[in-house]
């Protein structure tokens, strides 16, 4: 494949062409909607702030609209509603106790001033006992007209990517042993196995991945109803990965264009806000696979982007001066002419990218990130594991990101598998002493979930030989490898599937793979009735489910493989699209909320 | 359990229940035999208590502060010699120290001093 512009005139092949996600969109929007008819007339929507945007990927503003929406309220603690909104009032929240007194209050505050409201409350996905009890025990359950459930636990991110918005899914799992989140991802993924067929084999490695297996087991049986069937789809497997056994490829900085993105600007439900340096405003640009161009650039290594952009702009331009000059023939000037709203587009978006790729041009080429990059690099290929690293003491002596210094020292931790309790001890300190000493909770935490180490057996170095996790010599701009996405570094995760689906590697590696990840394996052949296989299926169909998120760069390495294998198709499912920094945030959070 | 304790000293916000609940949190590492987390914690009941003392002679926010955020203050304040008493007392390496310096007399414009040193 030729990098260099060619692709308008290529047969892409589409990212997902067998299963339709939209009717996931469809199926929700249309359950909203239903609810939306039992209040008449016009009426406002007090979002849940972490809905608000998941919910646009099933509902956009226009559609509600057209409902009788007029106004969006966003629910945050201590607001109360404005006085010109409509009769009707509807929350729409997730089923979180705490989000509860918000409601109470602005209900309360309406009666006392003897306003007359209607006020629905909708839980996504499900109600909770807790919840209702909670509005009942402060006496405003009888002041609610309905409450209602709407279940859905999928959104759409793209035509291959689905997502939970389940933010903190690892950390509840495995540091606090809640397992909420688990009953959430195997509800989903029995209804997505109702919609489109039972995998003939299932695949799972870490704890939390037999453990939403066997929920899922349950939750078929409970139902009864459940059978196993074949849709015309045909998915051959399903794979759980648990974030546990690999979480070092969300702490190596993504270098594709989409990873980079999200690295510097942070990409929310395919939203990402950009500074106002290029665009004169702080703009919020929306991200999809829908844009012809950003569909080629995203999964692409940054170092290849400039490339795309510079001859594709110079082709555009050669187009319009030949219209200019009028040296076309007739049939040529037509052809033009119905080409032109593509041509004004694609315009459009080059010099959208364009300005990305600049600012984000600007940021690689500082000496920070460049820097850690080597940094990182150097660590993942196993160079200096052993001692204290230098460049993370001079990050905290700058006082540098808080980030930065720890997602590079769990590398080192990960990739040397484990520190010798004095070198541990000194960064331990350092972080103290630097940033303060609140930071202890953070590193007793890391600690206590085994992402920094004392030392013990050096996995890393075997699974780095085993998989051939890096690669040195991968071309950035016309990769044969995916481990272009991290520029020398394949994600362990896609480097698993990618043996486990190929059973003449996998036999060979089975064994010692296994035995040196963590957590139980899942490795099962679902018994299908034979008069329902169909035929010779051509594409095979593989749904990935990240339990505890997964990265853009991931989804790129996916995306390759697909590409490269004719008759496979991947569907991701993931708690969360995550990123080194949010990864740590999410490990983090309850210790900052302490700190406001 | 031990860091349960140490939760609840970041919660309460009052200074003495802060004191009191490190002070507890350190004996319980001690107890477990977690010397390096006893010790921690032992370091940082000193270092509030200097930044309480620090406090009240200037009139400034000490508290809270972390360990190089103090000496910043300090060096900037040019209070040299109580900087220095911290440093020897806190074993802060000689680098980083002279990091700090560095970065302050920067921040402050003072390029004479830089050429001193």
């Amino acid at each position: 494949m030729s990098a260099f512009g060619m692709a308008e005139d290529e047969v892409r092949r589409p990212m997902n062409s067998v299963v339709d996600l939209e009717i996931i969109q469809q199926v929700a929007q249309k359950d909203l909607i239903a609810l939306f008819q039992k209040c008449q007339g016009d009426k406002a929507i007090v979002w849940d702030r972490a809905l608000a945007n998941p919910m646009n990927l099933i509902a956009t503003p226009k559609v509600l609209k057209e409902h009788g929406v007029v106004r969006m309220i966003q629910l945050d603690p201590g607001m109360a509603l404005p006085h010109d909104i409509p009769e009707t009032v509807l929350f729409i929240c997730r089923p979180l106790v705490q989000l509860m007194p918000v409601v109470a209050t602005c209900v309360r505050n309406e009666e006392k001033h003897r306003r007359r409201r209607k006020f629905h409350l909708i839980f996504i996905p499900r109600t909770s006992k807790l919840c209702e009890k909670y509005l009942e025990e402060q006496g405003v359950l009888p002041s609610l007209e309905s409450i209602d459930d709407l279940p859905i636990f999928l959104f759409p991110l793209d035509k291959d990517v689905l997502t939970l918005e389940l933010d903190s899914v690892f950390k509840e799992f495995h540091a606090e042993m809640d397992p909420t989140g688990m009953h959430h991802i195997a509800r989903a993924l029995v209804s997505l196995q109702k919609r489109f067929g039972t995998p003939s084999k299932v695949f799972g490695k870490g704890a939390a991945a037999s453990y939403v297996f066997s929920l899922m087991q349950n939750l078929k049986q409970e139902s009864g109803s459940f059978k196993p069937q074949i849709s015309g789809v045909g998915m051959d497997y399903m794979i759980l990965i648990d974030r546990q056994i690999d979480p070092l490829s969300p702490l190596v900085t993504q270098l594709t264009y989409e990873g980079l993105i999200d690295e510097f600007y942070g990409i929310s439900n395919n939203q990402v806000k950009l500074p106002e340096e290029k665009f004169g405003e702080t703009k919020t640009i929306f991200l999809s696979s829908g844009e012809e161009l950003y569909a080629e650039l995203r999964d692409k290594n940054f170092s290849a982007i400039g490339g795309i952009l510079r001859s594709k702009t110079s082709k555009i331009q050669e187009k319009l001066r030949q219209k200019e000059r009028g040296n076309m023939s007739v049939t040529e000037m037509k052809q033009l002419v119905q080409h032109l709203p593509a041509i004004q587009t694609l315009k459009q978006s080059l010099s959208t990218h364009t300005s990305i790729a600049e600012l984000i041009k600007a940021k690689t080429e500082t000496d920070e990130f460049l820097s850690s990059l080597e940094c990182e690099q150097e660590l993942l290929s196993g160079m200096g594991t052993e001692k204290i690293n230098s460049h993370i003491e001079n990050l905290c002596g700058k006082k540098a990101p808080l980030n930065t210094v720890l997602r590079l020292l769990l590398i080192q931790s990960i990739t040397s598998g484990g520190l010798k309790a004095n070198i541990l001890q000194h960064y331990q300190r350092l972080i103290m002493q630097n940033y303060g000493f609140q930071h202890v909770l953070t590193l007793q935490r890391l600690y206590a979930m085994g992402l920094l180490r004392l030392q013990g057996g050096s996995r890393y170095t075997t699974l780095r030989r085993a998989l051939n996790l890096t690669v040195c010599d991968v071309s950035e701009i016309n990769p044969t490898d995916f481990a272009y996405v991290h520029s020398i570094y394949a994600p362990l995760s896609i480097r698993l599937i990618q043996h486990r689906l190929k059973p003449s590697l996998w036999a060979n590696l089975k064994d010692s793979l296994l035995s040196l990840l963590p957590g139980p394996t899942v490795d099962e052949d679902t018994e299908i009735p034979v008069g329902l296989i169909s035929g010779k299926r051509s594409t095979k169909f593989t749904v990935v489910v990240f339990i505890g998120g997964c990265t853009f760069a991931e989804i790129s390495a996916l995306r390759f493989l697909a590409q490269q294998d004719d008759e496979r198709e991947f569907l991701v499912v993931t708690s969360k699209i995550i990123n080194g920094n949010t990864f740590l945030k999410s490990l983090q959070e309850d210790i900052l909320s302490v700190q406001s | 359990l031990f860091i349960k304790e140490s939760y609840s000293s970041q919660s309460e916000s009052k200074f003495a229940a802060r004191l009191s609940s490190l002070v507890s949190a350190q004996e319980m590492y001690k107890k477990s035999k977690n010397e390096f987390m006893a010790s921690v914690c032992e370091e940082q009941v000193k270092l509030l208590k200097y930044q309480q003392t620090l406090q009240q002679q200037y009139g400034k926010d000490f508290i809270d502060l972390s360990l190089r955020d103090t000496i910043k203050e300090l060096l900037s304040m040019k209070e040299l010699k109580l900087a220095e008493k911290l440093r020897s007392e806190f074993k802060v390496s000689e680098k980083m120290f002279w990091s700090i310096r560095l970065q302050t007399l920067g921040e402050h414009h003072e390029w004479p001093e830089v050429e001193k040193l």
